[in-house]
């Protein structure tokens, strides 16, 4: 330690002109004020903006100086020999000459920046967005960095050695390598913990640039080019060991497998086939998120792109036969392209190059061979041969929300509610226009094919299964009660109104697939299903006491509803696992046929709003998906009332 | 007597080209030993790694029994150096250097440093970069001297000095030393100098040692012989063509030698002499 002060007192008194030409500089925030034509302007904001750069300048400036010669300078002079030559310690030379360095800097800064901004704090908060410590942080983080960079180049360009070319390529590799293990986190959306791997990384270049100058000094002494070599050595040998274990690091996140979730945040089960998707947190892993393609049947998983933080969460086509995500197409992550799988043994994803604009919708035939990108033009492809069928310009005013499906290969439909603020019934209510479109591919036409209005706070908007029929439903109709009106899906016209009786939160509804209607009413302590004709008739009302929200899961057979009710007492706690039960009804008959003990919490309906962004799909092939008390996923078959475990205990908690 | 410094199978090289090959030496306490050489036979290599400043590609430098490369940081608490070039920072002041030095050495003697800086009339307060190369090459000096060494490691330190400054370091300085049992180690150019002072000699060529012993011993079996006779004596390191005779320096002169030649003019040879015959062209010892 004694060295070490000794050292840093000697470099600091040989420099001490450069804290005289601060003080001299210090007086120019101050001088600049009574220059004409900056009289103008407010004096304190002056001060503080000309010392800001003026101190910042001078600092990061003297920084690169004292890191070039520092070191640099004594080895090429031939003069390190003098502290070589007496009883100080290798680390006592270079800690002392590099914390001399840093005290210079910062006293430079302090000494130009202190005095105008004591004068001219507020000007400062006034006029600068940045928080004066992150500054000051900022200040003393980036001059370190100077100073070491500074040092390790002049090191390698005055060793005049052709180890230079080494660094060189030495340094490419570090940052390759560097954007190879941030790449894979960087595209899986995991900012958090690509920061923190970078971070870590670079904090670990400053570790090993400061451990490198305590080599090179240690090792090289007075020897130019074997003080590079040292320098070198340690400093890429070091970066190589950093570089390695954030490399096992990365891999060890990537390699997450759907049983380290401790949470879940996206869920896509198609109505046919043993395929789901689930998205969610792994243990340890910071924001990663992994998501994954898993076989219900044999358990087997694959690691898909997960572009949730999107909005954009993976999705299957219509047969459950294709499953489709999007992924970033370029290294700046702002361009992404849909990537599609077939779900078949040994089928590889798919690049499709297909464009898509984040948090927009996208829409896949039936079968999986045409794919529709929403955006400010939405476009349609074919995927085997990657071509631009059409595009055309959607609306986008008013619009509160579409849904859109491919009736069949050639055509697209859109169904979008249309809110106009301007028409208002009461504060609350205003007038919506659902309105159909439909995209004809081969003539290329986009057209409304038909529409109708409502006067209601929101619209809640759902279709039959081949989507002739279309129900929507009215909130907070003022001052009409709720009511579910049914229309055509081809033309928008009108086919049965059906007032409510009672209000209420909300509820569910679908058209089943033998066309009845069944609609649900929750209330604050319980619920009805009610079950109607297409004319209106109410066919039969099946209370639920006790419950306060349900979810209407979709039909295990036609006509047979599968239901998930909730009895807790806290709304808010919904995912109590305990208080959910699921239930079959008969809708012809109105009676529950099935029931489970309670702890089964649906994936879809409360969790999330439905299995798919296409409104068409209600009857389930496979057995639906639940969460049971152990925070399990789990299917469950009211078939056959066969439970199997997919995600084992603990996985399946809720996540955002 | 225990060697206080030991070099052994020293090798030093700079990439492709070897400086120092295998040199082993071997320094008494309490004597005066110079190393000589021509500019470029790898004397200050040697220095450096002598020092703990260079770290040997092969073989290694013992101070005081001890790893000079490992503990060069404790071991300089005993050795004084006066380096080839003056090392010192320009801008500081003589005084302020007597300053940081003092904080390091447990053993300063400020006043001996005082009253050196008198005796040379070098002003205390002035830069030492405004110092002349003799002036520097004392201050050096006196910084070596005041923190009472062991062993003195002297670096060509007459180089750039006037005769007089020589003179004096040499008879004043190293003789004061040799005195008081200090051990100086120096390499030298200035044989005149040296040669009533040093105990032992070693001669360094193309990186190797090829000379290393007692100075008397040297200078007894060095002589120069001139004969009338074209006959050429055994042991020559030299020889040339003189008047209808010969002229040879031979390295075996002894008693047998002194009677064979009995005729012939036979003359001692100065250091200088030796050093030519031995580091000359085709020189060998």
């Amino acid at each position: 330690m004694n060295g070490t002060l000794a050292v840093a007192r000697r470099e600091i008194s040989e420099k001490a002109f450069v804290l005289i030409a601060a003080c001299v500089l210090a007086l120019v925030p101050f001088l600049v004020t009574i220059i004409p034509g900056v009289r103008q302007f407010d004096s304190h904001q002056v001060i503080a903006t000309t010392a800001a750069f003026l101190s910042v300048g001078f600092a990061w400036g003297l920084a690169i100086i004292l890191g070039a010669t520092v070191v640099g300078r004594d080895l090429t002079e031939r003069r390190l020999s003098f502290y070589f030559a007496r009883p100080i310690s290798s680390a006592a030379i270079w800690f002392g000459k590099m914390g001399a360095s840093l005290v210079l800097v910062f006293a430079s800064f302090t000494i130009l920046f202190g005095p105008a901004i004591a004068v001219a704090i507020r000007a400062w908060r006034r006029s600068w967005d940045i928080d004066l410590l992150l500054f000051l942080g900022l200040v003393v983080g980036v001059s370190i960095v100077l100073l070491l960079v500074a040092h390790a180049l002049s090191t390698m360009v005055r060793s005049r050695s052709p180890f230079v070319l080494i660094d060189f390529a030495m340094l490419i590799v570090v940052v390759l390598g560097t954007a190879a293990i941030l790449l894979p986190l960087i595209f899986a959306f995991a900012r958090e913990l690509a920061t923190f791997v970078a971070s870590s990384v670079g904090v670990a270049f400053l570790v090993a640039m400061i451990g490198a100058g305590w080599y090179q000094v240690a090792e090289g002494r007075v020897e130019r080019r074997q003080s590079h070599r040292a320098m070198s050595l340690a400093l890429w040998s070091s970066m190589g060991v950093v570089l390695a274990l954030a490399g096992l690091y990365v891999a060890w996140v990537l390699s997450a497998k759907p049983a380290d979730f401790v949470s879940l945040h996206e869920f896509d089960q198609p109505a046919k086939g043993p395929w789901i998707v689930v998205g969610g947190q792994a243990k340890h892993r910071l924001d990663f998120r992994p998501t994954f393609l898993i076989n219900t049947d044999d358990g087997s998983s694959q690691r898909i792109g997960g572009t949730y933080r999107l909005g954009m969460d993976a999705f299957f086509s219509g047969d459950g036969k294709t499953v489709g995500w999007v992924t970033p197409a370029s290294l700046t992550g702002q361009r992404f392209e849909l990537v599609l799988q077939r779900l078949t043994p040994g089928a590889k994803p798919m690049e499709t190059g297909i464009p898509v604009r984040p948090f927009s919708e996208l829409a896949i035939t039936d079968d999986g061979s045409r794919v529709a990108s929403f955006g400010e033009t939405t476009t349609i492809w074919d995927v085997s041969q990657r071509k631009l069928l059409g595009s055309f310009r959607p609306p986008r005013e008013r619009v509160r929300r579409w849904l859109s499906y491919f009736p069949d290969a050639n055509h697209l439909r859109l169904i979008a509610v249309l809110a106009d603020e301007e028409r208002r019934l009461s504060e609350a209510s205003r007038d919506h226009t659902i309105r159909i479109f439909e995209y004809d591919i081969a003539r290329r036409a986009f057209t409304v094919r038909g529409e109708t209005h409502i006067m209601a706070r929101n619209v809640g908007i759902n279709a039959n299964a081949d989507g002739s029929l279309l129900i929507l439903r009215a909130y907070d109709a003022t001052p009409e009660q709720p009511f579910v009106r049914v229309i055509n899906g081809d033309t928008g016209a009108r086919v049965v109104d059906i007032a409510e009786p009672r209000s209420g939160p909300g509820g569910v509804y679908r058209i089943l697939s033998n066309g009845v209607l069944a609609v649900s009413q929750q209330g604050d302590h319980d619920s009805v299903v009610r079950f109607y004709t297409l004319d209106g008739t109410l066919r039969h009302e099946l209370p639920l006491p006790g419950v306060r929200r349900m979810s209407l899961i979709g039909e295990i057979a036609p006509g047979k509803l599968l239901v998930d009710a909730y009895r807790g007492a806290d709304l808010t706690r919904r995912d109590q696992v305990k208080f959910w039960s699921a239930m079959v009804i008969d809708s012809t008959t109105g009676n529950v046929v099935t029931r489970t003990r309670s702890g089964l919490w649906p994936i879809s309906g409360d969790w999330y709003s439905g299995f798919s962004r296409d409104p068409r799909r209600h009857l389930l092939a496979a057995p639906p998906l639940f969460v049971d008390e152990n925070r399990a996923l789990v299917s469950w078959d009211p078939r056959t009332g066969a439970r199997k475990i997919i995600l084992p205990p603990g996985t399946a908690r809720s996540g955002g | 007597m225990t060697n206080v410094i030991e070099v052994e199978a020293l090798t030093v090289r700079y990439g492709k080209r070897t400086a120092v090959e295998r040199a082993s030496l071997a320094i008494p306490a309490g004597s005066v030993y110079a190393l000589l050489g021509r500019n470029g036979a790898g004397k200050s290599s040697l220095v450096r790694c002598l020092l703990g400043q260079q770290k040997p590609s092969e073989g290694h430098v013992t101070l005081f029994g001890r790893d000079v490369w490992r503990d060069r940081e404790e071991l300089m608490q005993r050795v004084g150096i006066v380096s080839e070039e003056a090392d010192a920072p320009p801008d500081m002041r003589v005084s302020s250097i007597a300053k940081f030095c003092a904080r390091l050495y447990r053993e300063w003697q400020q006043s001996a440093f005082d009253s050196r800086l008198e005796r040379w009339e070098i002003t205390p307060s002035a830069r030492f970069g405004n110092l002349s190369k003799g002036q520097k090459k004392q201050v050096s000096l006196a910084l070596a001297l005041s923190m009472t060494p062991e062993l003195i490691v002297l670096d060509d330190p007459t180089l750039g000095l006037d005769v007089v400054a020589r003179k004096s370091l040499f008879e004043e300085v190293i003789g004061e030393l040799a005195e008081r049992g200090i051990t100086v180690f120096l390499t030298t150019h200035d044989l005149a100098g040296i040669e009533t002072l040093a105990d032992r000699i070693a001669i360094m060529k193309n990186g190797r040692v090829v000379l290393e012993e007692e100075l008397e011993t040297l200078k007894s079996r060095f002589r120069r012989i001139r004969t009338t006779t074209a006959a050429e004596p055994e042991g020559v390191v030299t020889s040339r063509k003189w008047g209808s005779g010969a002229e040879a320096i031979v390295s075996n002169y002894d008693e047998a030698a002194a009677e064979r030649f009995a005729a012939a003019e036979v003359a001692a040879l100065s250091l200088e002499e030796i050093f030519i015959a031995v580091d000359g062209d085709g020189g060998v010892a």
